[in-house]
C-alpha cells in the first residue's frame, strides 16, 4: 500500500489545481446541457423559432396571421435592425424571419399576390417546416379571398380550419425529452471528464516518473507491475470521486430521469467509460514527460474525440467517413450507448444486451490501454 | 544591449523544442478534427425524407383522398417527404419499437398517429394529417359561403407552391466557421503560457533563474520587454502557420480580407500574452499551477465563445452581454465573425479596440505588481 498511500499524498499537493479544473469543467457541462431545453412527457410538435417584423399597418388579416404563428411556432421578439436580425439567424436563434412589407394587407385583399420578405437559415429543417406552415395559412386565406370573403370572415374561417388537428398517441411512457437532455449531459462528459481525468491523472503519474524517483522506485523490492497496479488503484479512487460528482450534479438537475432505470444505466455506462478514460490518462501520464505536450494532448484528445464521436454534434449528423474513424475510439461507443439508453423502451434481456455489449467494448479499450501502459513501462525499464 | 537580450531569449525559447512543437501541432490537430466533424454536417442538415409506416387495413384503403395524399408524398422525386411502408399493425408497432420509423398512421373511424418521441419526423407526419383535415374543412366552408366557387379550380391554390415569399437572406453562410474562429481565439490565449514563462524567468521572487538575472546590471524592464517581445514573435508566428493551414489546406472562409485578420490575430496574441503575464505576476503559486489556471480559464472562455456549442456565443451575448464584452476569446471570435458575415468594419474595429484595451489593462495591473521591487535577500 506504500505506493497507494504516497499517491494520495501527491494528490493532496495538487488539490487547488484539481479543484479549479473540476469546477470549471463541471460548470461547462451544466451550462452546455442547460442550453438544450426543457422536458415534457406529452407529445409536442417541434416548434420552429420565428420572428415577425411587421412594416405594414395592423389589420385583421395580419392579426390572425400573427395569432396563427404564435400557436404553431415560437415567436421571438427581435428589433427591426439589420445586425440584430442577421446575428439571430446566424446563430439559429430563429430559423425564419418574416418581414411583412408596407401595404401587404391591401395588396393581399386585392389578390395581387404580394410577397413577404424572408430571411432563413439555409436548407435547415426549421426553415422548410416554417415555410410549409406559412404557406398553409396564406394559401387557405387566398382561396377564401378568391371565393369572395372579406377579412373578418377569412380570419374566422381560417381559425376554424386550423383548429382541425390529428390525434397523436404517444406510445412511450418515458420522458423522452428529459432522457435526451440527460443523455446529452452524459455525452458532454466525454469532453469534460476526459479533460479533468487525463489532465489530473497525467499530472500525478508524471511526478512518479521523474528520472530520479523512477530509478529509486525500480531498485526497490516492488516490481513495476505492482507499482502500476497500486498507482492505478489510486487513480481509480480519484476517478470514482469525480464520477460521483458528475452523477450527483446529474441527479440535482435531472432528478426524475436520473432516478429511473434509464438514469441508472446512464450512470453505469459512465462508470465503464470513466475506467477507460482513466486508463487513457494513465497511459499518457506514463508516455509524456513535458508539460506542454501534456496540455496539448489533453485538449486534442478531449476536444477532438468529442467532435468526431458526436458529443457536441449529434452522431446521426456526422458523415459516414467520420463515423468509421470514430469507431476506433472508446468515446464513440460510450456516446452511442448513451443515445441508445435514452431510446430504450423496455428492459428485457434482448433490449439490454446490446447496451451491455457496448459497455464491454468501452471497457475492452480500457483494458487494452492498461496493457499498453504496462508494456511501455517494461520497455522503458529495459532501455534505462 | 536590447538586441543581445532579445536574441538570447529567442534562443532559449527555441531550444525548448517540445513546447514549440506542441503549441504548434495541437491547434492544427484540433482544426483537423473540427474539419472532419463538420465536413458532412452542412450537407446533412438538408431535408431528408422521413420513415413512416401505414397500417394497411380496409379503412385506410377506403379513405381514397387520404391514400392519394400519402402516395403522392411518398413518390421518389424532389418533393418526397416520406419513405412509406404499408404493413400490418403488429409490424408497424415493431418498426416503431426498433426505431425504424418515426411513427405510424392507423386509420379507424379517424386518422391516428402513433409515435414514441417528439421530433422533426413526428411533427411532419402530424403536419400532413392536419393538412388533410384542414383541406376538408376549407372545402366545407367554401361550400357554405359560395358553392359556385367550388366549380372553378380554386382549390388547387391550396397545394400550389405559390410564391408567397421573397428570400432576401444571404445564402452562402456556413455557421461552422465560427468553431474555427473560436479555435483561433483559444490559441491566442494559449500564448499566455509564454507570458507566464517570461515573467517567471525574470522576476526574482518567482524562480531561481529570475533571482539570478535580477542581480545582473541590466534594467529589469528591458529584460522583461525583450522576453515578452520574443514570446509575441513566436506566438504570432505559430498563429500565422495555423491561419495558413486553415486557409490553404482546410479552405476555411475568412471573408476574403487578409490584412484585418492579421491585425486582429496580432492584438489577440497580445491579449493572450498580457493575460499570461498577469496570471504570472499576480500570485506566487508555482508555474504548473499558473499554467493550470490559464488553461482552465481559457477553456471556459472558449466555451462561452461557442467552441463546443455554437449557440452558446449567442446566448451569452443576449443574456449576459457584459461577459461577452470582457471575454478576449469572444472578441477574437466575434471580430473574425464580423469580417466574414458583415460588409462594414465597425463591429470588427470595436473588437480590435476591445482587445487592445484588455491588453493595456492586464499590462497595467501587472506593472503595479512588478514595479519598484527590491530584495535584500530572497
Amino acid at each position: 500500500m506504500t505506493v497507494f498511500n504516497n499517491y494520495f499524498k501527491i494528490v493532496k499537493s495538487y488539490i487547488p489545481t484539481i479543484i479549479i479544473y473540476t469546477v470549471i469543467f463541471v460548470m461547462i457541462s451544466v451550462l452546455a446541457t442547460s442550453s438544450i431545453g426543457n422536458t415534457t412527457t406529452d407529445f409536442s410538435v417541434s416548434k420552429p423559432n420565428v420572428a415577425i417584423i411587421n412594416r405594414d399597418n395592423n389589420s385583421v388579416l395580419i392579426d390572425s396571421f400573427t395569432e396563427y404563428l404564435e400557436t404553431t411556432t415560437n415567436v421571438k421578439k427581435l428589433k427591426d435592425e439589420e445586425e440584430t436580425l442577421r446575428d439571430a439567424l446566424f446563430y439559429t436563434e430563429v430559423d425564419y424571419i418574416l418581414i411583412i412589407p408596407e401595404g401587404y394587407t391591401e395588396d393581399f385583399m386585392n389578390l395581387k399576390n404580394p410577397k413577404i420578405d424572408t430571411m432563413t437559415v439555409p436548407s435547415s429543417y426549421g426553415a422548410k417546416y416554417t415555410e410549409m406552415l406559412l404557406n398553409r395559412f396564406l394559401n387557405i386565406s387566398n382561396v377564401y379571398r378568391t371565393a369572395g370573403m372579406d377579412q373578418e370572415i377569412i380570419a374566422k374561417n381560417v381559425k376554424i380550419d386550423l383548429e382541425k388537428n390529428a390525434d397523436v398517441i404517444m406510445m412511450n411512457e418515458y420522458d423522452a425529452t428529459g432522457l435526451a437532455v440527460a443523455s446529452y449531459y452524459y455525452n458532454f462528459t466525454n469532453y469534460t471528464f476526459i479533460a479533468i481525468c487525463v489532465y489530473i491523472v497525467g499530472l500525478i503519474i508524471n511526478s512518479f516518473n521523474s528520472t530520479n524517483i523512477k530509478r529509486r522506485n525500480l531498485i526497490s523490492t516492488f516490481s513495476y507491475k505492482k507499482i502500476n497496479i497500486q498507482l492505478f488503484a489510486g487513480n481509480l479512487c480519484l476517478a470514482l470521486l469525480i464520477w460521483l460528482l458528475f452523477n450527483i450534479i446529474g441527479l440535482i438537475f435531472y432528478p426524475e430521469v436520473m432516478m429511473s432505470s434509464h438514469g441508472l444505466l446512464l450512470m453505469i455506462n459512465f462508470l465503464a467509460f470513466s475506467i477507460t478514460a482513466l486508463s487513457i490518462g494513465f497511459l499518457i501520464g506514463n508516455l509524456v514527460k513535458s508539460r506542454e505536450a501534456m496540455d496539448g494532448i489533453v485538449n486534442v484528445l478531449a476536444l477532438g474525440s468529442s467532435f468526431i464521436c458526436g458529443a457536441f454534434v449529434p452522431q446521426e449528423l456526422l458523415g459516414d467517413f467520420v463515423i468509421s474513424i470514430s469507431k476506433v475510439l472508446p468515446s464513440y461507443w460510450f456516446i452511442k450507448n448513451n443515445n441508445d439508453i435514452a431510446n430504450l423502451s423496455s428492459f428485457d434481456f434482448n433490449s439490454l444486451q446490446p447496451i451491455f455489449i457496448n459497455m464491454l467494448i468501452v471497457l475492452a479499450f480500457g483494458l487494452a490501454f492498461f496493457v499498453i501502459t504496462n508494456t511501455v513501462s517494461k520497455l522503458k525499464i529495459k532501455n534505462s | 544591449m536590447f538586441g543581445h537580450l532579445f536574441i538570447n531569449r529567442l534562443k532559449v525559447l527555441l531550444k525548448n523544442k517540445s513546447a514549440i512543437f506542441w503549441t504548434l501541432i495541437f491547434p492544427i490537430l484540433l482544426a483537423t478534427f473540427f474539419n472532419l466533424a463538420f465536413a458532412n454536417l452542412y450537407e446533412d442538415s438538408k431535408f431528408e425524407s422521413i420513415n413512416l409506416a401505414i397500417v394497411n387495413n380496409d379503412d385506410f384503403n377506403n379513405e381514397h383522398n387520404f391514400k392519394t395524399v400519402i402516395e403522392s408524398l411518398s413518390k421518389d422525386d424532389d418533393n418526397q417527404i416520406f419513405n412509406t411502408k404499408y404493413v400490418t399493425e403488429e409490424k408497424a408497432k415493431e418498426l416503431l419499437d426498433d426505431g425504424k420509423v418515426a411513427g405510424y398512421i392507423i386509420v379507424n373511424d379517424k386518422i391516428d398517429i402513433v409515435v414514441k418521441s417528439n421530433g422533426i419526423g413526428q411533427t411532419t407526419i402530424k403536419y400532413v394529417v392536419d393538412n388533410y383535415y384542414q383541406v376538408t374543412s376549407v372545402m366545407g366552408n367554401i361550400a357554405n359561403f359560395n358553392p359556385e366557387a367550388l366549380k372553378t379550380d380554386i382549390l388547387n391554390k391550396l397545394n400550389e407552391n405559390t410564391n408567397n415569399f421573397n428570400d432576401i437572406s444571404n445564402k452562402n453562410v456556413d455557421a461552422t466557421v465560427v468553431y474555427f474562429y473560436s479555435l483561433i481565439g483559444m490559441i491566442c490565449l494559449y500564448g499566455g503560457t509564454f507570458g507566464i514563462n517570461a515573467v517567471n524567468e525574470t522576476e526574482a521572487n518567482l524562480s531561481k533563474k529570475g533571482a539570478r538575472v535580477s542581480v545582473s546590471p541590466v534594467h529589469k524592464f528591458k529584460m522583461l520587454i525583450a522576453a515578452l517581445l520574443v514570446s509575441l514573435l513566436i506566438q504570432y508566428s505559430e498563429i500565422l502557420i495555423l491561419l495558413g493551414y486553415l486557409v490553404f489546406v482546410l479552405n476555411i472562409n475568412f471573408g476574403g480580407q487578409i490584412l484585418p485578420v492579421l491585425l486582429l490575430t496580432l492584438v489577440g496574441a497580445l491579449a493572450g500574452l498580457s493575460l499570461g503575464m498577469f496570471i504570472g505576476v499576480s500570485n506566487k503559486k508555482n508555474e504548473g499551477m499558473k499554467m493550470s489556471i490559464l488553461i482552465s480559464v481559457t477553456m471556459l472562455l472558449s466555451f462561452l465563445s461557442g467552441m463546443m456549442v455554437l449557440k452558446m456565443k449567442y446566448i451569452i451575448a443576449e443574456n449576459v452581454p457584459i461577459l461577452a464584452k470582457i471575454n478576449p476569446v469572444n472578441m477574437v471570435t466575434d471580430g473574425l465573425y464580423s469580417l466574414y458575415y458583415y460588409n462594414t468594419l465597425d463591429r470588427y474595429f470595436y473588437n480590435v479596440i476591445s482587445l487592445i484595451v484588455f491588453s493595456v489593462i492586464m499590462i497595467a495591473i501587472s506593472y503595479v505588481f512588478i514595479r519598484r521591487k527590491k530584495y535584500d535577500s530572497i
